[in-house]
């Protein structure tokens, strides 16, 4: 009865909108949950703002003041950075630090206000790290002051959705994309390890905008990486985009749930994180 | 593939039933090392404590049994021995060296330290040097009294000589 009243809400924030799913009374999922459409952020503020003040009214309308939140970020709140592996650097404290460096070298001053994660460390391996505002953290922590929600969970939808499907991936050579809309996040793994991450914006905010970014994407990473990829390397594909099941292109590989337990499509994915 | 595991809030995740089982494995493990631990302690401390009243007793049975007993004969042996190291034996000896010359050889000396008695040995070639022998002990300033005790001729390689005792008293000059 405790976890009753304590609902798990699954919410995807974006720039222009705000998705809010989670379980039905019947424990599947049924139709793609409507998306809340968002004003535009003024000029002085944060992209993430007119979503958060979305998600805080929207609790208080519902009257879900002591639900649970996992919150899914979309890539145009998040930068990530791909480093280098530092056999120098033994300590937990010195990644941090290295970390931290290598987005305030990239970022400039920005970076001093954000919040920075990176993944386990891997000797010889380069590490995926990313970082997001730190007033975003604050704010998503502060909506305990509607009545006691409960944020549990903060992830960028782009590590959420890889850790669900890397088994799928094995270790071999492939790409790893997470689509949104207006944005697309693509990985190059090669035997296990990370050799190229990159996210980039795309005009066309429809489902399918990732197909006009990709083939660059796929150039600028292959020649950065060094790496003679083969033309057949596959590409699994993860979030909004295509409907499951469908062989559009070679090498293609959309990653959807199966089963009524989690969304197969459309936005719904980015609030499960899937 | 592993996991990015990126989480903001920075949350572990939950441990999977094999994290749990060894946890437990590591709790029971600390568990029977404190007990052990502990034992062993005790056993040490009961150890120490046993060692520390033995000495304790042997120190008091010291003090309180052996020392009473043993003392007074002790005391007395100590006060004996002291009295005859201190006694001049080298200024008497030299003496003794003194006083014989060539015709008396000496064989050996029996000393009672205390009572400053000797039994002198010696042989000589004739009775005329063991009665000159005595008589020169008789000058010495530490000699009190020196009589000829016994004689007998005996003969040494083919040799006749007479080998005498002298009883003498001796003390320090006054």
């Amino acid at each position: 009865m405790w976890f009753a009243e304590r609902p798990l809400l699954q919410v995807a924030l974006l720039e222009d909108r705000l998705v809010v799913d989670g379980p039905r009374r019947d424990g599947g999922v049924g139709t793609d949950p409507k998306p809340l459409p968002l004003a535009g952020a003024g000029a002085d503020e944060p992209l993430w703002r007119p979503a958060m003040a979305r998600l805080a009214g929207w609790l208080r309308e519902e009257s879900l003041p002591r639900a649970r939140l996992h919150i899914h970020l979309s890539s145009r709140f998040v930068r990530w950075q791909l480093l280098e592996w530092q056999p120098q650097l033994t300590q937990p404290q010195e990644l941090e630090a290295y970390v931290r460096l290598r987005f305030r070298a990239t970022f400039g001053a920005a970076a001093d206000g954000w919040r920075v994660m990176h993944a386990e460390p891997m000797p010889g391996r380069a590490v995926p790290a990313c970082a997001i505002d730190e007033a975003l953290v604050a704010e998503l922590q502060a909506l305990r002051s509607v009545g006691d929600a409960r944020v549990v969970r903060i992830a960028p939808y782009f590590s959420a959705a890889f850790d669900r499907w890397c088994a799928r991936l094995g270790r071999q050579t492939a790409w790893f994309g997470a689509a949104e809309p207006g944005s697309f996040t693509l990985g190059l793994l090669h035997k296990g390890a990370w050799r190229g991450l990159r996210s980039m914006r795309h005009p066309d905010a429809a489902d399918g905008g990732w197909r006009g970014v990709l083939p660059a994407m796929q150039a600028q990473i292959a020649l950065a990486s060094g790496l003679a990829l083969p033309q057949d390397t596959p590409v699994f594909l993860a979030g909004c985009g295509a409907i499951p099941g469908r062989r559009d292109a070679p090498g293609l590989v959309w990653l959807a749930p199966e089963g009524r337990h989690e969304p197969a499509q459309g936005l719904a994915r980015m609030a499960w994180g899937i | 593939m592993q996991r990015l595991r990126i989480d903001f809030l920075n949350r572990r995740p939950p441990a999977s039933l094999l994290g749990w089982a060894l946890t437990l494995v590591g709790v029971a493990s600390m568990a029977v090392a404190a007990l052990d631990y502990g034992q062993a302690r005790d056993e040490l401390q009961s150890t120490l404590d046993h060692a520390e009243r033995q000495a304790r007793g042997s120190k008091q049975r010291a003090r309180s049994g052996a020392a009473p007993a043993v003392a007074p004969e002790l005391v007395r042996a100590s006060a004996r021995a002291d009295a005859a190291l201190t006694q001049p034996w080298g200024r008497l000896l030299r003496e003794l060296e003194t006083v014989a010359d060539t015709r008396v050889a000496l064989l050996g000396v029996e000393a009672q330290g205390a009572a400053r008695t000797l039994r002198i040995t010696a042989e000589a070639a004739s009775m005329a040097d063991a009665v000159d022998y005595v008589e020169r002990l008789r000058q010495s300033a530490l000699t009190k009294s020196a009589v000829l005790g016994s004689h007998e001729w005996r003969n040494a390689e083919g040799v006749e000589v007479i080998r005498f005792s002298v009883d003498m008293a001796w003390g320090a000059p006054s």
